[in-house]
């Protein structure tokens, strides 16, 4: 199977991420700070040392570094907690109108409870009319706005620098959804940026189960998950040190290790190389469309755009309709993995008009190369004739 | 290795075991070895620190500067 379904996880992860999960389970099987014995305070170090290296990536402090199941649970975490500080304050969210319902869901099901309420601020191919746009919709209650760094279906990079400056200037929280871009983009907390909430198994090359929620320390967050933490047990309020008062029960810790593995081979390798050859690989993938009639392609072209390419192509047997998981289903059939459908962004479809028929989706990573994607324009031209 | 037994030195408790490491590492940069050891008398829960064999004051003083507060010096 050729894999070009990076954006959803990426696949293969490097050889010293295997290596790191295999040498895990067999060398850091001991809960970490849970005991005093070797084994456990092996796995402590170990736990730390990713932490450490992460901190590094991102520029922060690391203990405000907090391990996450996934990117959903870290927005959870920043959405739910930002607001749960103050109950009896009014909080208004902002998001764009771009975003993955890891972002769009929890600010929906907030904005049911009373005092909570949402706006959506539309993007635009121009950085200064989206930046408008927020800023138009701010309110004296707005208390966070959660921004994409990208669109995980058209690859769209918003302007998140200079919208966390927006909120910087206004006392605002700015809450960055940063699972589409990091490790392809520069991405550092402050400067206005409060909270970074990632995926670590897709551009950070960790295993699936690993996310993170990196905050600057400016903003406080109410914990909605309690429980053991290791350290003052004797007591039923949950800890206020970091990052354990985050981290309540076991984490993955064969993932956190290899996490810090996959931050170490987008080091090693560099974020602008490893971006550069999947535009490369997207660009090549995109001129192959051009020559494909019966292929439609949602996005005028790389500029300003993260390595995706959303397209969907006529079926005979839909008497030149478009199906995007009939197309993803084809060519999985061929050899091929692509995601099509709705990628959990309903509020991105909606704005490409693409709710009905949803699209594919080309994902390249590292991994990928050329002749892969030559392969794969042969696989669609086969598909549509 | 960077964590063991109780042994000689002081035992200096701090907030939590990722304070420990973080402490560990920060006077590893002043070439100033530590070790990271649970707290083997019984206390609120899973207590952390780092056991020095050198002046604590001067220690404490240096992890004072990466925000690190010596909870106890045992």
């Amino acid at each position: 199977m050729i894999y070009f379904d990076n954006a959803a996880t990426t696949y293969p992860k490097p050889p010293a991420v295997r290596a790191a999960v295999k040498a895990a389970l067999h060398e850091y099987g001991g809960n970490p700070g849970r005991s005093g014995h070797k084994t456990a305070m092996k796995s402590a170090e170990a736990v730390f040392n990713a932490r450490a290296k992460i901190a590094d990536f991102f520029s922060a402090q690391v203990e405000n570094v907090i391990f996450t199941l996934n990117c959903t649970h870290a927005l959870n975490m920043a959405i739910k907690g930002i607001a749960a500080v103050s109950p009896s304050t009014h909080t208004h969210y902002i998001i764009s109108d771009l975003e993955h319902n890891a972002v769009a869901r929890p600010v929906h099901a907030m904005s049911q409870l009373t005092n909570i309420s949402n706006s959506i601020a539309k993007t635009y191919d121009d950085d200064a009319k989206t930046l408008a746009a927020f800023e138009a919709a701010i309110t004296p209650k707005t208390r966070a706005i959660i921004c994409t760094a990208a669109s995980n279906v058209t690859g769209a990079i918003l302007p998140f620098r200079e919208i966390a400056a927006l909120c910087k200037a206004r006392g605002i929280c700015f809450i960055l959804d940063a699972s589409q871009g990091a490790g392809l983009l520069s991405m550092k907390i402050g400067d206005g940026v409060n909270f970074i909430c990632c995926s670590g198994h897709k551009g950070l090359y960790g295993p699936m189960g690993t996310g993170l929620l990196i905050s600057d320390g400016t903003y406080a967050l109410s914990t909605i998950i309690e429980g053991g933490t290791g350290g003052n047990s004797l007591g039923l309020e949950q800890p206020a040190e970091l990052p354990d008062r985050f981290e309540s029960g076991t984490g993955n810790t064969p993932g956190i290790i290899a996490l810090g593995a996959g931050v170490d081979f987008v080091c090693k390798t560099g974020a602008e190389r490893i971006l550069a050859h999947e535009l490369k690989l997207c660009e090549y993938f995109r001129a192959g469309l051009a020559k494909i009639p019966q292929v439609k392609v949602y996005s005028a072209n790389m500029q300003g755009r993260l390595p995706l390419v959303p397209f969907n192509a006529e079926l005979a047997e839909l008497e030149g309709g478009m199906d995007s998981t009939m197309v993803s289903s084809k060519l999985s059939e061929a050899g091929f993995a692509l995601r099509g459908g709705l990628h959990c962004a309903y509020l991105a479809h909606k704005k490409l008009k693409t709710l009905e028929s949803g699209v594919v989706r080309f994902a390249p990573s590292a991994f990928n190369s050329q002749k892969e994607v030559e392969q794969l324009l042969r696989a669609i031209r086969r598909i549509v004739s | 290795m960077n964590y063991g037994t109780p042994g000689n030195g002081t035992l200096i408790i701090l907030k939590s075991i990722t304070e420990a490491n973080k402490a560990r590492q920060q006077l590893a940069n002043y070439r100033i070895k530590s070790v990271v050891e649970k707290v083997q008398a019984q206390r609120s829960g899973c207590v952390y620190g780092i056991r020095v064999f050198g002046n604590t004051d001067k220690i404490c003083r240096l992890l004072k500067t990466v925000n690190i507060d010596c909870m106890e010096v045992t």
